[in-house]
């Protein structure tokens, strides 16, 4: 784990509220899987409480980490100001991050990476490792925007891409949902086996929820949340897990920032 | 040279007087980054017999020099402590303090019954000021023949040390310490969260999905040291003194306010590693003002 300042290299705008951080952090580009994520704190004591925001991308060559992320709120339009050089404080990485393994199986032949917004980022660091992983293995990479893509080329070497916006402005005009069920369609390939990461807004996750058990596949998502600490002392950001039982299923809670942020997604309640 | 750091709470002799919040400690979470066996004791999340699931979300608002939170004491159950987070701190040279909530003095007793035969629990801290509880929790801590009660009850089951948590959010806080002290509380700890609000002025409704929170953080600090310094005047038994103490200084302005003991909490959600830089600091602040031992400055004020 680590705790500490880290130099931010360079900064840049990459669409309207978007920004792109890449920072200087060997420990935790040679040591984070994809899925985790990072808290940035600022030094006003009005904002105390860490930002998590996802890891996009590490190069841990060149110990450097990439995140995207947009401004909603004073934490993080304070860092969207950060001049180039400016040191920040961080700790990382933190949470679970994706279960890679789970594409290991013989009878997976396909993964789907599914990312919608602010949950693209985190896909491209996933789509890369699946690809490292399973060179073999089809990638399905769909990512929704709203609009433009401010994200896209980067995930070209890993995969097939399919991109949606709501307004069509680039790609599939409609939601990742509806590029899947259209790629499903004109692919007639559903006699086996997938796996499906995903991250995005709740309401992508449980459309995905109810659209994977209309086919075998399994899903894993990664949940945003409104965290206190960010690692697991406070029990601010918890989740409700449904535990399948004989007479009826249970329930469980789980804290986002340290059991997850990846859950199954057949376990997840959403509220 | 080290000032010497070491202090008896309630017969429970410590290496130094930090300690951690209850709510503010997970001992895995925690462990990432640092060893508690740095700290004279660490203080587990408040637990009740059986499971609690909390309050809805947000739980969590920010505000200037602090936070509210309305996490409701969520917690796995006693009999969970005692299968896993008990025994998982065998490996940690510490003093440990269990946080015990209930909803009535029924279910106080039941969890102290619980957890009393475990050797690995050096003190109780009796959690009667909790705002986030619809029952229990703070209405023992705000009326004193209640708050008399409860401690005496629980008294009746453990010989462990009894640290009473007392709320600030009451018109005369010597008087809820005197009754516990007179319940049989062996040490009182200060202050639990103050009752607070924030509102999101764009949606027009409050921000944490419960209305209201407890409010901690730097914020809180002059408030806590009032209430340690009267505390501590009005009653003979210590005091683990806590409130927005987030720098070696403050451990020290609690300590001439009257502590025994300080715990560190918000600061650790701010500051994961702020136990070992508040550890550092207090020795260097004690250093600078010629103060050899800890215990020369006890209620100096």
């Amino acid at each position: 784990m680590f705790y500490g300042k880290a130099r931010l290299i360079r900064q840049r705008k990459l669409a309207d509220g978007i920004f792109e951080m890449i920072l200087d952090l060997p420990e935790i580009a040679q040591t984070a899987v994809p899925g985790q994520f990072v808290d940035l704190y600022t030094e006003d004591p009005s904002l105390l409480l860490p930002r998590p925001i996802s890891i996009c991308d590490t190069d841990p060559e060149k110990g450097t980490v990439r995140l995207i992320y947009a401004v909603v709120g004073k934490g993080t339009d304070h860092f969207s100001r950060l001049a180039d050089g400016s040191m920040i404080r961080v700790s990382g990485p933190l949470g679970n991050g994706y279960p890679l393994e789970e594409a290991d199986s013989p009878f997976v032949t396909e993964i789907y990476v599914v990312g919608g917004g602010l949950g693209v980022p985190p896909m491209l660091f996933l789509a890369k490792e699946l690809y490292k992983r399973y060179p073999d293995k089809p990638i399905r990479i769909f990512n929704g925007f709203r609009s433009t893509p401010w994200i896209e080329a980067d995930f070209e070497p890993y995969g097939e891409v399919f991109s949606a916006s709501d307004d069509g402005a680039s790609g599939f005009m409609g939601n990742v949902i509806d590029a899947m069920e259209y790629r499903q369609v004109m692919a007639k390939d559903m006699d086996h086996e997938g796996v499906l990461y995903s991250c995005g807004p709740v309401p992508m996750l449980k459309a995905l929820q109810n659209w994977q058990t209309r086919y075998e596949m399994h899903s894993f998502f990664s949940l945003e949340a409104r965290m206190g600490c960010g690692y697991g002392a406070c029990a601010g950001c918890p989740v409700r897990l449904r535990v399948p039982g004989a007479d009826g299923d249970g329930e469980r809670l789980a804290s986002v920032c340290k059991d997850g942020p990846v859950f199954n997604g057949e376990e997840v309640i959403f509220a | 040279m080290k000032p010497e750091l070491k202090v008896d709470f309630a017969g429970v002799p410590l290496k130094n007087p930090l300690v951690t919040a209850s709510g503010t400690y997970n001992p895995e979470a925690s462990g990432q980054f640092y060893d508690p066996s740095i700290l004279g004791a660490v203080t587990l999340k408040g637990v009740s017999a059986e499971a609690w699931q909390g309050n809805p979300t947000p739980r969590i608002a920010e505000t200037y020099g602090g936070m509210l939170n309305s996490v409701g004491l969520q917690n796995p159950g006693a009999a969970e402590y005692l299968a896993h987070e008990i025994p998982y701190m065998e490996q940690f040279d510490t003093k440990v303090i269990v946080n015990l909530a209930g909803h009535s003095i029924e279910e106080y007793e039941r969890v102290t019954e619980m957890l009393c035969g475990a050797d690995r629990i050096d003190m109780f801290e009796l959690n009667i000021s909790c705002p986030n509880v619809k029952e229990g929790g703070m209405t023992f801590g705000t009326d004193a023949r209640m708050a008399e009660q409860v401690v005496k009850a629980v008294k009746r089951i453990t010989d462990k040390p009894l640290i009473v948590k007392l709320s600030p959010n009451v018109t005369d806080i010597t008087e809820i310490a005197r009754a516990a002290v007179a319940g049989g509380a062996d040490a009182l700890s200060l202050i639990n969260t103050l009752l607070g609000m924030r509102i999101d002025i764009r949606r027009r409704q409050p921000i944490l999905a419960r209305s209201v929170g407890g409010f901690s953080g730097p914020a809180v600090k002059p408030v806590a040291v009032r209430m340690v310094w009267q505390v501590s005047h009005a009653v003979d038994v210590p005091v683990l003194g806590m409130g927005g103490v987030s720098t070696g200084e403050d451990v020290v302005e609690m300590i001439m306010a009257g502590a025994t003991a300080v715990a560190l909490g918000t600061v650790c959600l701010t500051d994961p590693q702020a136990p070992v830089r508040i550890l550092g600091e207090l020795e260097e602040t004690l250093n600078r003002l010629g103060i050899r031992d800890v215990n020369e400055i006890r209620g100096c004020v």
